[in-house]
Formats: C-alpha cells, structure tokens, sequence
C-alpha cells in the first residue's frame, strides 16, 4: 500500500499531518483491506487548510487543495477532526456544527477508520 | 611557547593522561555546528579540581597561553573555538552536584553538571523541585548556559538563566579563588543579593573574567500537574498579540512562538520553503502547571476566556490543541512534550550546520522584526525559522532566527555568514541586542555601544586579566 504526497515540501501542515496518520494505520492488513474495497476521491478541510484524498485500489495520495470531482466532504476546525480522529466528543461535535460532512455519506465511512488516531 | 615542556607541566598538574595534544583528537575542540572558522587548540587538558584549575591558570599567565573553558561544546557563534590555539579546559569531569537546598531552593552545581544529570538526579532522589530548561539537549552544561544568560522554559516568570544564578566560585586570571553572591558572606548560596554584584563579573562576559567552579542556581517547585498546549495562528501578527496579553495574565510558566516552518520540519520537511495562504503561519504554545485539579481548571478557563476575546476579535487561529493529542498523532511532537529536548531535526541535518542569530529586545518590535527577517532569509533561499518568547513576565521578548546549512561547503558558510550580518544589522536598528553574541555580532555593536560602558568593561578586563589568556577574541576587550 503506498501514501504519495503530492508535492511534499509544499504540501500544507494539514496535508502532512493526514499523511502521517493515513502511515501509522495503514500499517494494518485490516485497513489495508478496507482501502483496497473502497474507491473515493474526498476533500477534508480543517480550518482554512484544504486537502483531498484519492482512495484507490493499493493507493491513496494526498494532494493539495479541493478537488471539484470529490464524492464528500468533511470540514472543520483543526480540533474538531482531531477530536473525530480521536473518537472524542462526536456528538458534541456533530451536534454543534464543528464539523460538516457532505456528499456521498458512504464514501466517508473508510475515512473515520483511517485516520483513527 | 616551547610546546613539548608546556605539556610537561600540564602533565604534572592532572596526571599524563588528561592532557590531549595530538592534532588528531583535539581537531573537534576547535569547531562548532555554526559557520565560524574553526581553529585548533594546542592542548586540551581535563581537570578535575579546582587546585588543578588554579595551578593551568598560573602556568597559561606565565607562559602567555590563552585559555578556552568548554564543556558540551554545543555552543553556538564561536564562543568556544580557541582562536589563539593554546588550551581548552575541558570540565566535562567536574561534573558534581555539590549541594541541594531543598528549603531555599537551590543546586550548587560543577560546571560538568548537564541539565539531564541534575534533573536525573532530583527524580531519582526524590526532590519535587525543578530547574529551568533550555531549548537545548540533555547533555549541556547548567553553569555555561547560565553565564552566558540563555533563555529557557521558566524564563517567563523569571527571566534569563543569569538571573537564575544565586552565587558563585571562580578561579579568577591570576589563579586566585573568589566567592560572589551570598556565598561571599555566608555558607549559604540562596542568592547573588544583598552584597554588591560581583556575580555579574562573569555573566556574558564568555568566559573572559575566569573560570567558574562552582555555581548556585534556582530550583523552583514542580507542581503535578501541568498542561501545554498550542495555538495555530493564520497571521504572525495574531500571534504576537496573543503572546503579549498572555504573558501579562501572570498564570503561564512558559509562552513561545514558532514561525510555520518548525511544524513542517517536525514532520519531515528538511527544508520547507513554501506556505499556502490558508495554513497557519505561527503557532503559539502555553505552558502552564499547577497544584489541584481546581487550579488547572480556573487556567484553562482564563486561557478559553481569552481566546474567546480573540476570536471576537477577528483574529483567526486553530487550536487549542493539547500536545498530548498531538503526541497521538506523531510521535515526533514527543520532541516538544518533555524537557530537556533534544530537537534534532535541527541538530542532526544532511549538512550538520546550524547558526541563529538570537536576540533580547522590545516585543512591540516583534512584528517588524520577524517580517523583515523573514525577507532576508527567504532571499537566501533560507525557510523563515523564528523562535520567539516573552521573557520575565513580558517585559521584554526573544527573537531568534536560526538557519541549518552544509557546513562543508565553503559557499553555503559565506552564504550564510551574510545572513546572519544582514539579521543582525536589522534587529540592532530593531533595538534587540543579540545574547551569546559571536565575534563578528560584536563588532556590529560595539560601534554602537555607550563608549564609557565600553571603557569600564576594557578597564575591568585589563584589571582581571592583564595578560589577556581568558578566551580572547570575545567582546574585542
């Protein structure tokens, strides 16, 4: 399984910090496989910092930036998703807003497992 | 100088085998990790005591040898390379705890004593006091950063490590002994009042005035409980602003601002060069501790309180983001959760060069300061890495800008020799004045200095050491 960052040393914070996760996890056959049945192409936001995330097959590339063709989204402080991450507070956190999710729900339910922190 | 019968007597003074003098071994004791120009010694000699110390004094006046006293030899600006050759006193050995007064709060320590032994062996023993840290890894010696006036993680509350210094012992350069601070009156260290200063005689002065042998430095209590936490702001100018109301709430034991590039270096960027206008340009981190439970609650309260105010305010930031969950993330952010750190991605890079130009000044210059510096690094093709901290309560800050380089390369040495010249001129006209200061800074400021202070501090230096052996080559004396 490989994580390619696209653009590395220009790569916002936000972008490396995903990558240094989406690493540590998909350490895991078990998340490994998860990707493998999964095909997404989703935008996260955390605070003002954009990525999106290719989830195909044996890849997954982090690039900077929204992609127009993503099939969801995530948005929220940079707190919040670390919060998701964390599994910490996630009523609280839906509840109130601080984190928005749209588009093709399905497509994200990959996304909560791989950056489980 | 006759070398072989130099070392003859060096030999007689500590015994055959704490005397170096093949150009092999002591090469290393003549460079450092900054762009200065490395020289060589012409002998390295380790001495365990302070008879030994008094006696290599009398022989270098004598024989007109210069002196270098060097411990980690992590020193950054050529404080510690013999420019005249002759001998570095090596005190890595002298390395005892001499006392601990738990009821006044202070260690008397050797100048071998590192932060990672002391804070050992207060752990091991027991003792729930702790000292304040440098940025800085383990093995530096506590006596050296506090003469030469650093900051560290308690410098909020309590300013520069020279004011952490109680009382202390040296061999002065004619080879006499002298108390100053409390311990000049008194078998208790607790402090350098209320007798006049004389303390002050050998902090920043580079090892200039003698050679300390013993010094008495604050411990301060360690409460349980304790808490950092860091604040990601869009602007710079967010940033500062944060840090001087912080620093003025009288609740943190320690505020730092770190410019973009340092959260993408501990990621693994070695050389990050570009932010994206939506990522956060600076982030802020808070120290505090405390007692209870309920204490840490009220902090915590004032510190959503005030970012609360700030947000109403406009400014945008991300945060607070605890180092805990950070630690979680990676655990490189492990480098900023425990002191003393070893931050190596900025010691141990490809080129193995690193150089700053650091300063004390006035915090209402911050913003000017870092934007300006930010330009001259950038134009060099260098990332805009700044540490910046409020010191003793706010009253005035830390701007520092630091560069990592191939030090093998001739050019990238020049290169950044400019650098630092073209930061240095900024922040003098700044009003921040650089602490540590290497040779080159000093002559910058020299121009500019009161000339009767320049005056009185030739006249002490003629005074104390009229043969000029201490470290010569610091502070043009």
């Amino acid at each position: 399984m490989t994580i390619t960052i696209e653009s590395p040393d220009t790569q916002n914070l936000f972008g490396l910090i995903i990558a240094s996760i989406l690493e540590k996890n998909l350490n895991e056959p078990k998340k490994q496989n998860l990707i493998r049945r999964h095909k997404s192409l989703i935008n996260i936001q955390a605070g003002k910092m954009k990525v999106n995330l290719t989830l195909s097959g044996d890849n997954v590339t982090i690039k900077q930036g929204f992609n127009d063709e993503a099939n969801a989204y995530v948005k929220g402080t940079l707190g919040a998703l670390l919060n998701l991450g964390l599994r910490r507070r996630l009523i609280r956190t839906f509840l109130t807003g601080e984190i928005k999710i749209g588009g093709n729900i399905l497509r994200l339910l990959p996304l909560m497992k791989l950056i489980s922190i | 100088m006759e070398k072989e019968n130099i070392l003859k007597r060096l030999e007689n003074i500590v015994g055959k085998e704490r005397v170096l003098s093949k150009p092999d071994v002591i090469t290393s004791y003549g460079e450092d990790m900054t762009e200065a120009e490395p020289h060589a010694p012409d002998f390295v000699v380790k001495p365990k005591t302070v008879d030994e110390i008094q006696k290599i004094v009398r022989l270098a006046n004598e024989e007109k040898i210069s002196i270098t006293p060097v411990v980690a030899g992590t020193n950054l600006g050529g404080l510690a390379i013999p420019v005249q050759g002759g001998i570095v006193l090596d005190l890595k050995e002298m390395n005892r705890i001499v006392e601990i007064n738990q009821n006044e709060m202070y260690a008397v320590v050797e100048p071998g004593v590192t932060f990672g032994q002391l804070k050992e062996y207060l752990v091991q023993n027991k003792i729930n006091l702790t000292i304040g840290y440098p940025l800085s890894p383990p093995y530096v010696s506590i006596v050296a950063n506090c003469l030469l006036d650093g900051l560290g993680n308690l410098s909020l509350t309590h300013g520069s490590m020279g004011e952490w210094i109680g009382s202390l012992e040296a061999v002065l350069p004619d080879g006499g002994l002298i108390k100053t601070g409390s311990a000049a009156l008194s078998n208790v260290w607790f402090s350098r009042a209320p007798l006049p200063d004389l303390t002050g005689l050998f902090v920043n002065w580079q090892g200039t005035t003698g050679v300390v042998t013993k010094m008495s430095i604050q411990l301060w209590p360690n409460p349980p409980l304790r808490r950092r936490t860091f604040i990601l702001t869009y602007s710079v100018e967010g940033g500062f602003n944060l840090m001087r109301d912080f620093s003025r709430t009288r609740i943190f034991d320690d505020i730092g601002g770190l410019t973009w590039p340092t959260g993408k270096m501990l990621m693994g960027i070695e050389k990050p060069m570009k932010r994206d206008d939506e990522e956060p340009e600076f982030f802020v981190y808070l120290d505090y501790s405390g007692n209870i439970k309920e204490e840490m609650n009220a902090k915590d309260k004032i510190v959503n309180s005030l970012l609360k105010q700030y947000k109403i305010k406009g400014v945008e930031f991300e945060g607070p983001i605890e180092v805990e969950d950070l630690l979680k993330v990676n655990a490189t952010f492990a480098k900023f959760a425990e002191f003393p750190m070893t931050l190596d991605f900025l010691i141990e890079t490809t080129g193995g060069g690193l150089t700053w130009v650091g300063t004390y000044g006035p915090t209402a210059a911050w913003e000017k300061g870092l934007r300006e510096g930010e330009k001259i690094m950038k134009a060099a093709n260098f990332p805009p890495i700044a540490v910046t901290r409020p010191m003793k309560g706010g009253h005035y800050g830390v701007l520092r800008f630091i560069m990592i380089f191939n030090k093998k390369a001739p050019e990238d040495r020049k290169i950044v020799a400019e650098v630092n010249s073209k930061l240095c001129d900024m922040v003098l006209d700044l009003g921040f004045i650089p602490y540590k200061a290497p040779a080159w800074a000093v002559k910058k400021f020299i121009k500019r200095i009161d000339p009767n202070y320049l005056r009185v501090m030739r006249e002490i230096k003629k005074m104390f050491d009229p043969n000029g052996i201490m470290n010569p080559g610091r502070w043009f004396l």
